[in-house]
């Protein structure tokens, strides 16, 4: 019992919760000076559920307000799957979207209303479809962050997901926790992950592994966060 | 085929997508999750289509013994309307004699040509509690009632047991001694698991106790033994000389609990999995699948299966495209394989070494990952191939074989 006691007070600890720490990169995020090594936004939204996750911060480098807004709550998945697959040039119809979808055609033809009225999308003719406002979405460039004081395996697993909507991802954790990265390192590498270490109280930054940028793995994904960060930015 | 599929909410055109690949031979109705009137017609309509389809019905009586039970379908069967709730005394000889006839004399009148009669039956955690007694009355009933139905479908009891009273082999034993004893074709047998998440083993005790009930009865005594929600496991009790089990689409039809029937909050829809033969299990499609891509590992993972091309060029690319339906089509694929493949042999002892085999490959498999920096969740794996060894081991000691 006492041996126990013993060890927890050896055992090394952060003196900072994940949300102290979250709440210091937020201020750091917004300051005037870059992050060294991963540049500067013009807007950041924490904690926005992307569908595979909820990634601590989202960086991005436009200003979301400027794109075409959304009202209601469109951002399900049967949306972003509609979004996903229409195009800027080439018109589809419905019964293709259905198809490819694999969607009901009652959920696509609610989907694509709602976009159209939205004006992310726009209707030629009658059962002809394109992106209009809504192919800026997938130009907006943005960075997830993971913040972590422990368990490298799950803040990797988290970073993986990320990959799907983002452009690139980051790790940021204390200095004390970057040798629980060492096995991960060729996980990272190949996802092109980024990992930092951020001290909250000096709000010292250091890139230990830069992030490299990506194409989002899935479209789908992508249309569904950049959906919720447009509403958030609307909000 | 030994693999049967595990109907429940959503059934679209799975089974008969299914069929016509031939990974499944058949189908368990759930009248949970389906009208008396959809299921009817379902049921004609396939065995005009497919006459060769195993068809069984699950009464899912024992949801009857549930309070305040998330029974769906099931008040508008008429062996069950009156009867949810039912409490340990309304379990009476007669009683239990109206609920046995109701239920099979359903199942005959409005169910023809099902390939087997489903008994009803009660769920117990105890081989010594009076719950298991009154599922043998159950069992007795039915055997009694059968011959009065002049009908040559054979009869399957159906025994629902929980996994912690497999702890105890003497109990365990006992029960099988008077199952054994028993004139009936077969059992359709069903194991309430202790977690409500889907664990692709069980404790080791646990495990290999089951493979030798289910020896006993399949091999020893030459009953036909039908496994419900078996998934994974199902290749043990292949092995072991069950003739056929059976897995759905959601997790909650991989493996059995009476939480299916418990009034539920809700969850998140599951994330998509791709069915590897290789690994015996199933990864996450990103980023678990998405990683051995990376690693350039893919073919080592891949099943081989009609749908594997959607993957193929990349598994965060292609999730999209991979649907419930193909997943679900694509795991059952797999399932019939890995099934087929156990039961090539034709004794036991020589189905045991191929399910070892297949397991240690398995293993291999994952090592080969792991050197790569290529790691799992602990639901995906690799622990189950472990437990699933041991049980093997230890079932082969006490069997003797």
């Amino acid at each position: 019992m006492v041996l126990g006691g013993l060890l927890k007070r050896m055992r090394p600890r952060t003196a900072y919760s994940e949300e102290q720490m979250a709440d210091a990169f937020e201020k750091r995020l917004g300051s005037r000076r870059p992050l060294r090594g991963v540049g500067r936004f013009s807007q950041v939204f924490r904690e926005v559920d992307c569908h595979r996750g909820r990634p601590d911060f989202i960086g991005i480098v436009s200003r979301m307000a400027s794109y075409p807004t959304m009202h209601g709550s469109p951002h399900n998945i049967g949306t972003a799957c509609v979004l996903s697959l229409l195009k800027s040039r080439s018109p589809r119809s419905l019964s293709t979207l259905t198809r490819l979808s694999h969607l009901t055609r009652d959920i696509v033809l609610r989907s694509v209303r709602h976009l159209v009225a939205s004006g992310l999308v726009e209707e030629l003719s009658p059962d002809r479809f394109i992106l209009s406002g809504g192919a800026a979405i997938f130009d907006i460039e943005s960075t997830a962050f993971e913040l972590k004081l422990k368990s490298p395996r799950r803040a990797t697993f988290q970073a993986q997901q990320y990959t799907l909507f983002a452009q690139r991802v980051w790790i940021v954790v204390p200095p004390s926790l970057v040798s629980g990265f060492d096995i991960y390192r060729p996980v990272l590498g190949r996802w092109g992950i980024g990992l930092a270490t951020f001290n909250p109280h000096s709000h010292a930054f250091r890139v230990v592994l830069a992030a490299k940028r990506g194409l989002p793995v899935s479209r789908e994904h992508q249309a569904y966060a950049m959906l919720r960060l447009v509403g958030r930015a609307v909000a | 085929m030994p693999l049967l599929a595990q109907c429940g909410y959503g059934r679209s055109d799975k089974i008969e997508q299914g069929l016509a690949a031939e990974s499944i031979s058949g189908v368990i109705l759930s009248p949970r999750d389906e009208g008396r009137a959809r299921l009817e017609s379902f049921h004609a309509d396939l065995r005009r289509a497919v006459p060769t389809a195993t068809v069984l019905f699950d009464p899912q009586f024992y949801a009857a013994t549930l309070s305040n039970a998330r029974d769906g379908n099931l008040p508008e069967y008429p062996y069950y309307t009156n009867n949810s709730g039912l409490s340990r005394n309304q379990f009476r000889p007669r009683q239990i004699q109206d609920y046995v006839r109701a239920c099979l004399d359903y199942q005959v009148q409005s169910l023809p040509g099902l390939t087997y009669l489903v008994s009803p039956s009660v769920s117990f955690d105890d081989f010594r509690d009076s719950w298991s007694q009154i599922a043998l009355s159950m069992a007795e009933a039915s055997i009694d009632y059968w011959p009065e139905l002049n009908t040559e479908t054979p009869l399957l009891i159906t025994i629902v047991l929980s996994e912690s009273s497999l702890r105890d082999p003497t109990r365990m034993n006992e029960f099988l001694d008077t199952l054994s004893a028993l004139e009936v074709s077969g059992f359709y047998l069903l194991i309430q698991r202790n977690s409500t998440t889907l664990a692709p083993a069980m404790d080791v005790g646990s495990m290999s106790n089951l493979l030798y009930f289910v020896y006993i009865l399949a091999t020893l005594n030459d009953y036909h033994v039908v496994m419900g929600y078996s998934d994974w496991m199902g290749f043990l009790f292949q092995a072991v000389g069950a003739a056929m089990s059976a897995s759905g689409w959601h997790n909650s039809l991989k493996q059995f609990t009476l939480s299916r029937f418990l009034p539920q909050t809700g969850g998140r829809r599951p994330r998509k999995r791709y069915s590897s033969l290789r690994l015996l299990s199933c990864p996450l499609v990103v980023p678990e699948l998405e990683d051995v891509y990376r690693a350039r590992l893919l073919p080592s993972v891949l099943t081989g299966g009609t749908y594997d091309y959607i993957l193929q060029d990349g598994p965060g690319r292609g999730e999209s495209a991979w649907t419930d339906a193909i997943s679900c089509l694509a795991h059952w694929e797999s399932l019939s394989r890995l099934y087929a493949a156990v039961e090539a042999p034709p004794t036991v002892p020589a189905r045991l070494v191929a399910a070892t085999n297949l397991i240690r490959s398995a293993e291999a498999a994952y090592t080969r990952l792991n050197v790569a920096g290529i790691y799992f969740e602990p639901s995906t794996g690799p622990e189950q191939l472990s437990l699933w060894l041991d049980s093997i081991a230890a079932f082969r000691q006490e069997a003797s074989i």
